[in-house]
This record gives C-alpha cells, structure tokens and sequence, in this order.
C-alpha cells in the first residue's frame, strides 16, 4: 500500500485505463446492439429490391423485373469469378406497361464441366400481350475450369403491343446453345425443374408460349424432365392464359394453400398470416420474413378473405368481408369437437389455427387470449375457442383482469 | 497546488475521464463506416417501400 502510494502514477494509469476500458465496453455494447438492425436492413432490402447482385459466383436476387412494351433487348451479363463460376451480375430490363405476370420463385442454372465458349441467342420474334418478370432469386453456376461463357441475348422483336424476354430463356424455355462439353442446365421454378441439355449448334430457341401469336423454334432436344410441375411451372412463366392452376386454399377463391416445398405458387405473391390475420404484399419489409400460411393471388383477394393489409392498424377478422369472407367460412374444414366441449378445438398436430377458432385458451391459467391480448403471439394455445363467449362459457377468464 | 497533490483520488477521477474520452473518440472513428452503411440502407429501405 505504501508503494502503491508513493507511486502515484500508476494509480493515475490505472484509472485511465479503467475509464479507457470502460467506455469502450459501453460504447461498443450500444453499436453491436444496431449491427442485427443493419442486416435485417439488407436482407429487407436485397429481397425487396428491383435488381440485387452478387459477384461472388452466386445469385442473382431481382425483385420485380418488370419488362417493357415495344421491343425489348434485355442485358444478361455474365461475369467471370476466378474459381470457374459465374454468375449474373446485372439483368437489365427496362420499365414496362405490360400486364402478364411471369414470376421465376428461384432459378438455379448449374453448367457442370462447363467449357462454354459462346452461348448465343439469335434473334426472336415473338408476339407477347405482355410480360412481368419477378425474379426474386436466381443463380447460375458454371462449374468447371475452362469456363468462358458468354451467354447473351440479342435482339427480340415483338409484334404490335408488346414484348419481353430476359432472364426468362434461362427458365422454362428451351435454351440450346453451343457448348464444347455437355453443358446442362438445371432451371428450378416452382418446385420443378428444368433440364436444358446444349451440345449442338449455336441456336437459340426461345418459346414464349401462351399467345397464339408467338412465333418460336422449338428445339426438340430442349426438354423438360418430363415432371409435371415443370410443365405447370414453365406454363406459368410463358403465357398468362397458361397460368398453373392450384387447388382452391382455405381461404376460398383466390387463395392457395402452402405448397410442399414451401415455394411461392406462379401468380399468388401476397403472403398471409393466418395468425395475425395479416396479408404481406412484396412492398412489405416484412415480405422476406413472413411465412406464408397462405397465398393469395392479390390483395383484394386477401382483403375479400379478411385480411387486413400488413401496415393497417386494425387486423382483419375471419369471413368478415364480402362474398370471399363467405367462401373462406364455406370452405373452412370440420373439426373434431375439443376436451372443452362445443365451440373448442384441441390443438391441431402442426399448431396452426384452426379456422374460425381463433381465441387461445391456456389450460394451466385458466386464461384465454384474443388476437387482441397483448400475449396472444406468445400464448401456446392448449385449446382454441370459436369466441370469447365460448371460452368464458367453458370456464376460462379474459386475459385482462379489469374484464373478468 | 499542494491540495490536489494530497488529494489524490482527484487525480485518479481526472485521469478516469481522459481515459473515457481517449476511448469515445477512438471507438466513434472506428465504428462510422458501420453507421455510415446503416444509414444508407436505411434510407433506401424508406425509399423502396415509400
């Protein structure tokens, strides 16, 4: 202790340090807690964007490529990464008017053992009403060492209205280019996939089906893997009038139900929370994290089946609108009557809601939840209840004491 | 003068403070690319879903 205070400096270091450490602490603390923020901003806006790029041999994710009427020359640009892959840096497409929805859920072209040297799409004709690419993700790998793929698309002529192509050859259409060593490509759309198989002559032929007026060589090589849901997907990425057709959801018409590998169906991009009763247009910032309980074709049939858009304050309610509230209510399945008697369903295996059963019980509290209870999303629901009236009547008290 | 000499401990609060400074100004330069980048994106986030 003596020494220490004869040695007055190093008290005076020390709580420099210690003022030094502390601080940082506290102000590296305080930023780290923003860096999550910043991510989520990212993503939010990778996946929201018109054109997102990554140069790093990997994806492509474009939002909402929307083509333009008249003719169309779109830019695919391949770039080279020094580990033989490649990827699209840039799709280019101009503003459009057009109306058909053309929408790529996730592409992913592998060219394996890829000595590529030019991979050219010659002029098409084609007369296309109209075209709306949406593109969320795509991703092109050419894998091997001599790879030196130049993959373009040149001029495409439409017909009086309108035209469009893109990143469109790539998926579901036949895309027969020269290549030195077989180069597949493998487009995945909606589940299905498509294999392209080019080893013969540089031509390109580009189908753009659906209209009678489109004019396209079909490379009979070009095949599909003959799975059925290639067939629906490219039909629903080449014409509007060939659109994949789905079975009609549980929220009637216009809604579709998840589908098995959780992809987007073509032509139903708006995303609905059966438990908050909200819907998610692609504008949302909260689109990418949404899970899509259901798909609805757009926003006025999500509207019509009760939900509310995802920046309203008030929630939507089940079959509380229109004839779409009645066709949801028509088409909600029967379920088996719960331990709590009439008006409760026990918890279904997958933990969903049961449709039209949307008050929560906690068995252990006795307590039940509206969507309107401030724990509703963390409630575990042990039984679910048509309505509070049925829940009071089976014995459980309103979550707020004031109401009891 | 002889007051604070004897007065240590006002010495050692003093030297706290120009430690905490030292380690407010170093952090601040370190950290303003991340801020930097958080505002940009923030501000186009805004601008995509206005």
């Amino acid at each position: 202790m003596t020494w220490v205070a004869g040695h007055s400096w190093v008290l005076l270091l020390l709580s420099a340090l210690a003022g030094f450490a502390f601080t940082w602490w506290w102000m590296v603390r305080k930023i780290r807690g923003r860096v999550p923020i910043t991510k989520e901003v990212a993503a939010v806006a990778a996946s929201s964007g018109a054109a997102g790029t990554s140069a790093a041999g990997a994806g492509v994710a474009a939002g909402a490529a929307t083509l333009a009427g008249g003719a169309v020359a779109p830019e695919l640009e391949m770039a080279q990464a020094p580990d033989g892959d490649a990827a699209i840096v840039n799709v280019a497409a101009p503003a459009a008017d057009l109306d058909v929805d053309v929408d790529v859920p996730e592409a992913d072209v592998d060219l394996p053992n890829a000595d590529v040297p030019d991979v050219a799409l010659p002029d098409v004709e084609a007369a296309v009403p109209a075209v709306d690419l949406d593109v969320p993700e795509a991703a092109v790998h050419l894998a091997g060492d001599e790879t030196d793929a130049d993959l373009s698309v040149s001029d495409v002529d439409a017909g009086a209205g309108s035209a469009a192509t893109a990143a469109v050859p790539l998926v579901g259409t036949g895309v027969d280019g020269e290549s030195d060593s077989a180069a597949e490509l493998d487009a995945e759309a909606e589940g299905g996939s498509a294999a392209v198989d080019s080893d013969a002559a540089a031509e390109a032929d580009i189908e753009l089906g659906g209209t009678p007026e489109a004019e396209a060589m079909a490379d009979p090589e070009a095949a599909f893997d003959g799975k059925p849901e290639t067939a629906a997907a490219a039909a629903g990425l080449l014409g509007g009038t060939a659109a994949a057709s789905y079975a009609v959801g549980s929220f009637g018409e216009g809604s579709v139900d998840p589908l098995p590998d959780g992809s987007m169906p073509v032509g139903f991009d708006v995303k609905g929370n059966a438990d908050s009763m909200l819907y998610h247009s692609p504008e949302s910032p909260w689109y990418a994290r949404t899970k899509a309980e259901v798909w609805f074709r757009d926003e006025e049939s999500a509207a019509a089946a009760g939900f509310a858009r995802w920046d309203s304050r008030g929630r939507g309610t089940r079959g509380s609108a229109g004839a779409g509230g009645d066709a949801a209510t028509l088409a909600a399945p029967s379920y088996a009557v719960g331990s709590f008697g009439e008006g409760s369903v026990d918890p279904l295996p997958d933990g969903s809601m049961p449709v039209g059963f949307d008050v929560k019980g906690n068995a252990d509290s006795m307590l039940y939840h509206s969507p309107k209870s401030p724990w509703y999303a963390r409630t575990k629901a042990e039984v679910w209840f048509r309505d509070e009236a049925t829940a009071a009547a089976a014995g459980f008290k309103h979550w707020d004491p004031a109401k009891r | 003068m002889t007051w604070l000499v004897i007065h240590l401990w006002l010495w050692c609060l003093l030297a706290f403070v120009v430690g905490a400074l030292v380690a407010w100004f170093v952090v601040r330069a370190l950290y303003r690319p991340i801020r930097e980048v958080s505002a940009d994106l923030s501000a186009d986030l805004k601008e995509r879903v206005a």
